[in-house]
């Protein structure tokens, strides 16, 4: 069973031929009927399909004013952990995983830094992303170290030569985004693409807070701007492929701290990052292709907090290094080896400098069988972060059953190294260790899949299971310090539904994505012993109903999560936590393509609503997008 | 191969690798106890696992560190121990037996039980009094344990904050009764209507031991009184009774929380003043109003170094939440040393002035230390202002405690002497190290409050909790698990048994009230 890229085309649009009401008569001559794509929601993994993944197209989503975290957010097996909304940061977990066990990466870059704590998503501008591809389980072996809850990659916009776009977007709380990109080349030679971003909001909202003067407070102090540029570009070197990404995005965001204050405090943050990749491909025999990368990331932040003393810290994070590759296409499938060396080094007031080695190597093989109807996917690499090394490994194998069925299955293990911070962080309560080992994960899952014509489902279940967590621990009085203490099992059932079940009907199309999830500590006293892992619902839900008639889409949106605990006693609970929205857009205009879209987020105004860190997430809000041009969604110059 | 062999062959594979084991639990016990049958056992006091899992004491026998002894009002006979004074097979003497239509009245035989005294299987009992049928017949109370109005109890009850346990101990401090686990961090406790209330700061709830029949329990998990916490951050300080009502300072939030006996929220009051710093309020002290003024709320706010005045309402009939708010804030930070935070922490009423520890920390930096020796704040509480009369250099309502007292713990009074305990932690080494470790007796009997010579504690210990029961002071260690006698007429600290024991690589007796 191959897949391609042309197959993934044909999967994700249908082509539809309506006959126009009062156009058609009889005896007349055959007309030219309008025809009209109604694009299945989910495309078909581009990942593989031995692995548990989603793959998110972002096109769906363009004008809806979505943070990348709220498209992410629509996976199974995803959970997305806001600290406030509206530009504030957000992180993912994937299969009851901390922020720091899921590898998330921009066009294959890794983006976590030394520093831990996971990747922030705000810091990646929605307005650029093609689409979001996220793996699901320990997959150490395919996207490097720290990947022990699975990971994600955001694909940016590819260069397109001759498309172009430019958004506007206003709304509630004096929220806007202003967008732009165009790309221009010479088809099959070169192409470059430049795009773009600035956002912002006050984020001056007013919520429900139980011991303000009458109930109520406005959330101060909450705004935040963020800008960022973003360069993709290609050409053709004799036989070869030269490819350049640039990224660079920064901004400023207020934190108000605690909401039990009258009034906000006047912590603040200002982060920045730039990011190139240089990367040339060329066929060096008969499917056989040799690559090599160069790469580098700086990261730097700011931050202003109270607690944490008069003066402001400063970090500033820099990697780099080099790649090489060798894919080989032989009869049976594709072998591919890589290798990596490379450094990092930080600093900041409370970590001090520090610098680690990176290198890994690693070997995968795309096996087809038995005619196309099974693939095994073996996969090995090794990592040396530091003086932390391990291996990882995985195994998947998907088979194809009957038609559009198939079922797939894979285990895997990986290893985190201990960041920066929890080996050297010191500051106020908060005490390093530098005796820390890496954590490790093993985990298994199965599913089966359906694709076909009318969408593409899929049902599995997945076990996980976690050892040598590094977990804050009392250590002294008034002091913590992490510790290599935890033990935990997480298995669950994803279910992903996306589909056009009745395309006549109003263009109706169906997204809905749910996941059981049970966590277990298993190390511990006997007060958490057994109990759910903190901060992990038992149950996720979103969907999402579309409908297009010719100009005109709408849909309507809903999430809900499941009740959890604060804490790993199981005692304090955050209550379950329901969100709707809606939306609609109108073709204004065809060529140049001319969209108003209009979304309303938290339909029904719900105030109460936290993030179950106590901070207040906004009301109801009304964005209103002006959206010109297109781009060239066919990736027809991707990147190997 | 088919797919079903190469899934089956996979799982056969995983297990293998990491063994049968693969998800099994483990459970840890606190140090001092071990596991038996799945559960922690102390293995040093309790009857029923005496030295090693099920090893019994038998009946009328208590576990003493670990070895099987008669208890105290039972002797020992026919290799077992007996109540002569009740006991029908051992009525005032090994061996003297009832006839089976006898009972076993004040060590003698006869028809029936004596005034007073409750027929327990023939074994006439002071349920009140009797150690071995206490409030209820065939109830054993635990080592170390006395039978009070029908209650077992101990001399000491301590907050064992690392292990999240409440434990008891005698007055020459050895361990007694059996522990009884908590929600996490026990921070403080305190007794209301015959209950031991515990505000555990790590989980936000204030758990309950009860000791009525049939035997010592502990409501926590489930049962304990959840208080709404600040998302992640759970922090309760402070746990007071007043006017038969639990007042706790809810850190977390800002608040003090005000609960009924039953655990039904009362009132919920906001502390903040400044919008720039966070109140995190800890000690609390009542002012009984005369005169018709109201009742006052003295809180300490930590977060933002200020002492809150808090006139209170009949707060068990607060409908609506909050029903008072503070009507005055009293800046403290004016004692702190340059560069310094004040940091209010404990409170202590004597006549018309409140004394208030303060921490007098530097958290400007990456690592926190004293900014200069540990002080007292001292308010008028005729004036709700920082006391005049008393002055360091130019600050009024200051007293400083000398240079070997650094981050003040805790105070005591006894007679004309305040009593204060000190101990800084300095993290910039591996292990922690302890510094200016000691207690400052204060003499209180002249208009100006008079510093003594400070009495120095035993290496590697932090005095902490500091509290007088019938007469004797205690003073629980910070960091050892240690409890030491104080004894206030030499300043002499003795005796010192590690009844909190480490979890965590420390030990912090975070409370220690007195059983009766």
């Amino acid at each position: 069973m191959s897949r391609s890229g042309s197959r993934l085309r044909r999967l994700g649009a249908l082509v539809v031929v309506l006959c126009a009401l009062g156009r058609i008569r009889a005896a007349e001559p055959s007309v030219e009927l309008d025809e009209f794509v109604v694009p299945v929601p989910r495309a078909e993994t581009a990942a593989g399909p031995t692995a548990a993944s989603t793959v998110i197209e972002a096109a769906p989503y363009a004008g809806e004013a979505k943070s990348t975290a709220e498209i992410l957010a629509t996976a199974p097996g995803v959970a997305v952990q806001q600290y406030g909304g509206l530009g504030k940061m957000a992180t993912v977990s994937i299969r009851g995983s901390s922020a720091d066990q899921v590898q998330v990466l921009l066009d294959g870059m890794p983006l976590s830094t030394g520093a831990g704590g996971g990747v922030d998503l705000t810091s990646i501008p929605s307005a650029w992303i093609s689409r979001i591809e996220v793996v699901r389980g320990a997959e150490g072996a395919h996207y490097g170290a720290g990947a022990l809850g699975g990971a994600v990659n955001v694909v940016t916009r590819p260069a397109a030569a001759g498309s172009w776009s430019a958004l506007a977007t206003a709304g509630t709380f004096r929220t806007g985004t202003l967008a732009a990109d165009a790309a221009f080349g010479e088809a099959d030679r070169w192409a470059v693409m430049a795009a773009v971003s600035a956002e912002g909001s006050t984020g001056r909202f007013s919520f429900l807070d139980r011991t303000a003067p009458g109930g109520e407070q406005e959330r101060d102090r909450n705004g935040y701007r963020q800008v960022g540029g973003l360069v993709n570009a290609w050409t053709m070197l004799g036989s070869g492929r030269l490819d350049l990404l640039l990224e660079a995005s920064g901004g400023h965001r207020d934190l108000p701290g605690p909401t039990y204050n009258l009034a906000s405090s006047s912590g603040w943050q200002n982060d920045a990052r730039t990011a190139g990749r240089l990367r040339y491909s060329h066929p060096v025999a008969e499917g056989l292709v040799l690559s090599a990368e160069l790469f580098t990331r700086l990261d730097r932040l700011n931050l202003q907090v109270q607690g944490l003393g008069d003066n402001a810290l400063l970090q500033r994070d820099l990697e780099s290094g080099g790649s090489c590759s060798l894919v080989w296409l032989h009869g049976a499938g594709t072998l591919t080896a890589r290798g990596s060396v490379g450094g990092e080094r930080i600093s900041s007031q409370v970590i001090g400098v520090r610098s680690r080695a990176i290198l890994w190597a690693s070997l995968s093989e795309e096996l087809d069988l038995a005619g196309g109807a099974l693939r095994i996917s073996p996969a090995l690499r090794v990592d040396r972060l530091g003086p932390f090394g391990g291996l990882s490994g995985k195994l998947g194998a998907a088979q194809r059953l009957w038609g559009p069925l198939s079922l797939r299955a894979s285990v895997g293990r990986t290893f985190r190294a201990p960041s920066f911070a929890e080996l050297f962080l010191q500051q106020g309560v908060l005490e390093p260790n530098p005796d820390l080992q890496p954590e490790t994960a093993w985990s298994g899952d199965a599913a089966l899949v359906v694709a076909g014509a009318m969408g593409q489902a899929s049902a599995g279940t997945f076990v996980s299971l976690y050892r040598d967590l590094i977990v804050y621990q009392s250590a002294a009085f008034r002091r913590v310090k992490p510790q290599n203490t935890d033990k935990a099992l997480v298995r669950g059932i994803e279910l992903e539904v996306a589909t056009t079940p009745q395309p006549r009907l109003l263009g109706a199309s169906l997204t809905l994505a749910y996941t059981y999830m049970a966590t277990e500590a298993l190390r511990g006293s006997e007060d958490v012993l057994g109990k759910d892992l903190p901060r992990k619902p038992r149950h996720r839900l979103y969907g999402r109903l579309g409908f297009e008639r010719g100009p005109v889409q709408a849909h309507l949106e809903a999430q809900w999560v499941a009740s959890q605990w604060q804490e790993e006693a199981n005692i304090q609970p955050i209550p379950q936590a329901a969100l709707f929205g809606a939306g609609a857009r109108f073709r204004l205009w065809r060529d140049p393509e001319v969209a108003l879209n209009v979304e309303l987020k938290n339909l029904i105004d719900d105030r109460k609503l936290q993030d179950g860190f106590a901070n207040p997430l906004p009301g109801r809000m009304v964005l209103v997008t002006l959206r010109i041009g297109g781009t060239n969604e066919d990736h027809p110059n991707d990147s190997p | 191969m088919t797919l079903r062999n190469l899934t089956l062959g996979l799982c056969l594979a995983l297990t293998a690798l990491l063994g049968c084991d693969l998800f099994e639990r483990e459970k840890t016990c606190p140090s001092d106890q071990r596991l038996c049958g799945g559960f922690c056992k102390a293995v040093s006091t309790d009857p029923a696992n005496c030295g090693g899992c099920g090893v019994s004491c038998g009946a009328g026998g208590t576990c003493d560190a670990g070895a099987c002894q008669c208890g105290p009002d039972t002797q020992s006979c026919n290799k077992g121990c007996a109540n002569f004074a009740s006991d029908p097979d051992n009525c005032g003497t090994c061996g003297q037996a009832c006839l089976p239509t006898e009972v076993c009245s004040l060590s003698a035989r006869a028809d029936h039980c004596a005034d007073g005294l409750t027929n327990c299987n023939r074994a006439c009992a002071d349920l009140q009094s009797s150690w071995s049928n206490c409030g209820a017949c065939g109830r054993n109370c635990g080592s170390g344990e006395t039978c009070r109005q029908g209650l077992c109890t101990a001399d000491l009850y301590l907050a064992c904050y690392n292990t999240n346990e409440i434990r008891e101990a005698t007055a020459d401090l050895k361990p007694a009764g059996i522990p009884l686990a908590t929600d996490k961090g026990p921070v403080q406790l305190a007794w209301l209507d015959q209950i031991l209330y515990a505000a555990n700061s790590s989980a936000n709830t204030v758990s309950r031991a009860l000791r009525d029949p049939p035997g010592v329990r502990s409501l926590h998990g489930d049962d304990s009184f959840k208080i709404l916490s600040n998302g992640g951050w759970m922090d309760l300080e402070s746990l007071v009774v007043f006017k038969g009502l639990l007042y706790v300072s809810n850190a977390s939030y800002g608040t003090i929380v005000v609960l009924r006996p039953d655990g039904t929220l009362a009132d919920e009051i906001p502390l903040g003043e400044s919008p720039m710093d966070s109140p995190s309020p800890q000690g609390i002290a009542f002012v009984p109003g005369s005169g018709g003024a109201p009742d006052k709320a003295y809180v300490a706010l930590n977060g933002s170094n200020q002492i809150a005045v808090v006139p209170l309402v009949d707060e068990a009939a607060c409908a609506a939440p909050p029903c008072t708010r503070p009507s005055k804030w009293i800046d403290l930070q004016p004692l702190a040393s340059p560069g310094g935070q004040a940091q209010p922490s404990r409170l202590l009423l004597r006549g018309s002035r409140l004394y208030v520890t303060l921490w007098n920390y530097d958290t400007s930096g990456t690592l926190w230390k004293p900014a200069g020796s540990g002080r007292l704040a001292v308010i008028d509480l005729d004036s709700d202002a920082l006391d005049a009369s008393i002055q360091t250099g130019s600050q009024a309502g200051l007293v400083d405690l000398g240079p070997e007292c650094l981050d003040t713990a805790d105070m005591a009074v006894q007679a004309s002497t305040l009593y204060v305990t000190c101990g800084v932690f300095d993290y910039s080494t591996s292990p922690t190290s302890i510094h200016r470790a000691s207690i400052v007796p204060i003499d209180l009997s002249g208009a100006v409050p008079q510093v003594r010579s400070p009495v120095p504690a035993a290496d590697g210990t932090a005095p902490g909790k500091l509290v007088l029961c019938n007469g004797q002071a205690y003073v629980g260690d910070r960091n050892s698990g240690l409890v030491y006698r104080f004894d206030l007429g030499t300043g002499k600290m003795s005796g010192g048994t590690e009844l909190c024991p480490a979890a965590g690589g420390y030990a912090w007796v975070s409370d220690i009230v007195c059983g009766h």
